[in-house]
């Protein structure tokens, strides 16, 4: 399989977009928000895509390779009969397991690495909320 | 009887004209700025401003001159392995020599000395030439 990794920002965020919207129960996918205030109990699990930073570096006139720090902050919400910690850590494996099935972003990228996964740790619930961060290396034109 | 400021112009052009080829130019040191250029005009070939020794001190005042050249060869490749582009263009270069190895009369030999291996990274990679070539170069005319 030809091994490319020429995209744009847009295109690994839609990526990114369209793998969260194909997970099985996903209720609310939304961009550049952390705090999941105003949304109900039936938008759960509901998973955000912000756009942190990126780092580029000129290999030549027209193409640069690019470090995309990307957050996926994601909430989950435990009824009264499920266990919270569960529960996250489920969606957790689920969120993991389907941005990693294809690194390549539909070859809009050369590589994504989760960097780290952190929890709030059961401080608010029922909700329960987890940030994975990932760089996602790619090359770029401009 | 010849001098480098001619054999290096024709080896330039020489370099230029192999297949596969898009520019070569002359640079005074290898750490030029590749940056410079765009993906159209790779694959580059930049001919770094030689050392030149005395080879054979002749009657005359006339010597053999060595000149040895280093070649710095960069290309793209969009997979992880970029054997088959190099030797392409490798064999190109061999080819070009081995056809004109005295340079349009202008040197008694060149020849490639060392092959270096592929350095860089998907998708710029580059290699290393050393070419030795010998002259005559008259002393009263310099």
């Amino acid at each position: 399989m030809p091994y490319y990794g020429l995209g744009t920002k847009e295109e690994i965020l839609a990526n990114i977009d369209t793998v969260l919207n194909a997970i099985d129960g996903i209720k609310f996918v939304d961009y550049q928000r952390v705090l999941a205030s105003g949304i109900g109990p039936e938008k759960y699990p509901g998973s955000f895509i912000n756009d942190v930073s990126t780092d580029k570096e000129r290999l030549l006139k027209d193409l640069y390779r690019n470090v995309f720090g990307c957050s996926l902050v994601n909430w989950v919400w435990a009824t009264v009969e499920e266990k919270l910690a569960t529960k996250m850590n489920a969606f957790e494996v689920i969120v993991r397991g389907k941005i990693m099935a294809d690194p390549t972003r539909g070859n809009k990228a050369y590589d994504t690495v989760i960097e780290n996964i952190s929890t709030d740790g059961g401080s608010r619930h029922p909700q329960g909320m987890m940030i994975i961060n990932t760089a996602i290396v790619y090359y770029s034109v401009d | 009887m010849q001098n480098r400021r001619l054999i290096l112009a024709k080896l330039a052009v020489e370099m230029g004209a192999v297949s596969g080829i898009n520019t070569a130019i002359r640079v005074y040191t290898k750490t030029f700025d590749l940056t410079q250029f765009t993906q159209a005009q790779l694959p580059l070939l930049a001919i770094i401003e030689p050392a030149e020794e005395t080879d054979d001190e002749m009657t005359s005042q006339r010597s053999l001159m060595a000149l040895i050249a280093q070649m710095s060869l960069h290309f793209l490749h969009w997979g992880i392995t970029p054997n088959a582009t190099f030797e392409t263009i490798i064999k190109a270069i061999r080819n070009k020599i081995g056809d004109d190895f005295d340079l349009g009369g202008l040197i008694t030999e060149v020849r490639i000395d060392a092959l270096s291996t592929i350095g860089g990274t998907m998708p710029l990679f580059n290699v290393d030439i050393d070419l030795e070539m010998k002259y005559y170069l008259n002393e009263m005319d310099t």
